[in-house]
């Protein structure tokens, strides 16, 4: 009956690579590298054998296979006990845990510096006593990413070189930690892991060994590993509706206590986080409105991004049923358009906040009741473009730098509604404050609505009725 | 933010007193007002102002000079340069002839205004 061991040997024995030509040498190198207090899995390495079952989780363990007297229970000297089936499975279990909907994954792994100046120091006693080709040996990373894959494997996921989903493994072994110390003394460079690696393939034989033993000494500690997981963020994009007043963008917290009950993030936010299972969301809006202004039209474009999320794959349903539940309870956020976009289209947001018109909706009061001739004289003002100079409205002074902001007014239209109450439409460019030029601001916006209607005026109410930057693509 | 301008009892707003005391013709900001460097969103380098500190002084064609001082302890966010331009702005219209807007330096209300009366 063969043994898994004697398979991989026959497989070992027919590649290219290997110089062994023989069983018999195998396994004498096999014995001699076993005398290092190498675990069986750096033995398997440095006999050239290929990835296969014979490195799996098996229930012979493969130094019986070999015919080898019992391994220490010391960690392996070259590995520091990175290579281990538990290891593997405890990585296995931390990812798993988190319940990402992913079939694929990319790991990344960082090993103690100690590392790669033992691997180098095995190498040297290899090509005293053994036949192997040293700079062909299996690599200690790959073989920790081959022991990972198979566990994932249980669980349907495919370790691949680039993907959304990261699983981050870090060894540390403090016991080591001094082993690179010789080859950082000779470099004036810091301790950095690139500078230790050039300076040990610099490095001779005769040097390195004058420096570090080889075969390499014994350890009596495991290195401790970290892991952790992240996926890269997914972004939901639609446009937003603010049907009530006395609703924030952000939620509006002031010394600890709320200023508005509600924000829109937050009522489209949550929903979204819910679904995806993300850590958390940022929102970002094209530009935004007081809490005491409403959105109505078409709405405001507007990303959410959600990190770290868990589930990314089939949203699409489930993202227009947050749209239409917003809407069939009368909520007073809803959205429009949302749907799943690449995190590239987010970039027209920004943009868009800069150059694109808005068009407004205020209920203006007056001091004095305008006459028909001051109507139709500001009307026709209105058709024409009007550029107003605004300096810093007092109203926002204490957080933004004083500047005077020349602003265009596309259009200006008013309509009396009753007393001393009007209806007042505007189209203007991004960044104008509307609020500032209907009273004013104490004479520091001109022209203003008052200053046109020779009387202070004040606004009551006021609306977004459009933002003209088309986004995201319509729903299909 | 507070803004600073006369008070509706303050004699230059009367017609009546006016008669006696003469209208506005200039307004003279004091020198450290003018010279004053506000920038920024922090505002960092702004004049410091102590309640006592003056920040104009109001003259009328009689020849009587008004001071107007800060009243608060904040610094400088503006100074109504129109003003000197256009100084009968100051009694003709005290909204748009504010003299200047300050910071306080503590938000609160009871520190802010420890030196100030409230308008009959």
């Amino acid at each position: 009956m063969t043994s898994v061991v004697d398979a991989a040997i026959a497989e070992c024995l027919s590649s290219p690579d290997s110089k062994y030509e023989t069983i018999e040498q195998i396994k004498d190198a096999a014995s001699a590298l076993h005398q290092t207090h190498a675990c069986s899995l750096c033995i398997l390495r440095f006999l050239q054998i290929p990835f296969g079952p014979v490195y799996q989780d098996q229930d012979t363990p493969l130094y019986e296979q070999l015919g080898l007297s019992e391994q220490s229970a010391e960690p392996c000297p070259v590995c520091l006990g990175i290579l281990s089936h538990d290891v593997a499975r405890q990585i296995a279990e931390k990812y798993t845990s988190q319940d990402f909907d992913a079939q694929q994954v990319t790991l990344g792994i960082e090993v103690p510096k100690s590392i790669y100046v033992r691997h180098r120091s095995m190498q040297i006693f290899c090509s005293a006593n053994t036949m192997t080709q040293v700079h062909n040996v299996v690599d200690v990373k790959d073989t920790l990413k081959y022991l990972v894959a198979q566990q994932l494997a249980n669980h349907n996921v495919a370790v691949v070189a680039e993907c959304d989903t990261q699983i981050d493994i870090a060894f540390a072994h403090a016991e080591t930690a001094r082993d690179c110390q010789f080859l950082a003394d000779q470099t004036n460079m810091a301790n950095s892991r690139v500078a230790i690696v050039a300076k040990l393939t610099a490095c001779s034989d005769a040097e390195f060994t004058a420096h570090f033993a080889s075969p390499p000494p014994l350890v009596t500690t495991r290195a401790l590993v970290t892991v952790s997981t992240k996926r890269a963020s997914i972004f939901v994009g639609g446009r937003y509706l603010k049907l009530e007043r006395n609703i924030s963008q952000t939620p509006f917290i002031v010394e600890g206590r709320r200023v508005t009950e509600h924000s829109v993030s937050e009522i489209i936010g949550n929903p979204i986080q819910q679904l995806t299972k993300c850590d958390s969301y940022n929102m970002v809006g094209s530009g935004r409105e007081d809490a005491d202004v409403r959105m109505l039209g078409d709405g405001r474009p507007f990303y959410i991004e959600c990190i770290n999320p868990r589930r990314t794959r089939t949203l699409d349903e489930d993202i227009c049923n947050i749209e239409r539940t917003l809407s069939t309870t009368n909520s007073p956020v809803q959205a429009r358009r949302l749907q799943v976009i690449r995190a590239q289209d987010t970039a027209i947001i920004k943009e868009g906040e800069e150059n694109k018109t808005k068009h407004y909706c205020a209920l203006v009061w007056f001091a004095h009741e305008l006459s028909q001739e001051k109507l139709a004289e500001i009307n026709d003002l209105g058709k024409h473009e009007i550029v107003l100079e605004q300096k810093t409205p007092v109203r926002v002074l204490h957080r933004r730098a004083p500047l005077t902001r020349p602003r265009k007014l596309l259009a200006l239209a008013i309509e009396h509604i009753e007393g001393r109450f009007y209806r007042v439409r505007i189209e203007s460019e991004a960044g104008t404050y509307i609020k500032e030029f209907v009273h004013g601001d104490l004479g520091r916006t001109v022209p203003s609505l008052a200053g046109l209607a020779d009387s202070p005026a004040d606004i009551f109410e006021l609306d977004v009725e459009c933002v003209s930057l088309d986004f995201p693509p319509p729903a299909i | 933010l507070c803004v600073i301008g006369l008070a509706s009892s303050h004699p230059l707003l009367d017609p009546e007193l006016r008669k006696h005391i003469g209208d506005v013709i200039k307004v003279e900001f004091a020198d450290n007002v003018k010279n004053s460097v506000i920038k920024g969103k922090r505002k960092k380098q702004s004049l410091r102002l102590m309640p006592s500190t003056k920040l104009c002084t109001i003259h009328t064609s009689d020849g009587k000079e008004y001071v107007v001082r800060a009243a608060i302890k904040g610094v400088l966010m503006e100074w109504n340069a129109r003003l000197e331009t256009d100084p009968t702005l100051v009694s003709r219209c005290p909204e748009q002839g504010f003299v200047a807007i300050i910071k306080p330096s503590t938000d609160d209300n009871q520190k802010i205004f420890s030196d100030c009366v409230p308008e009959i």
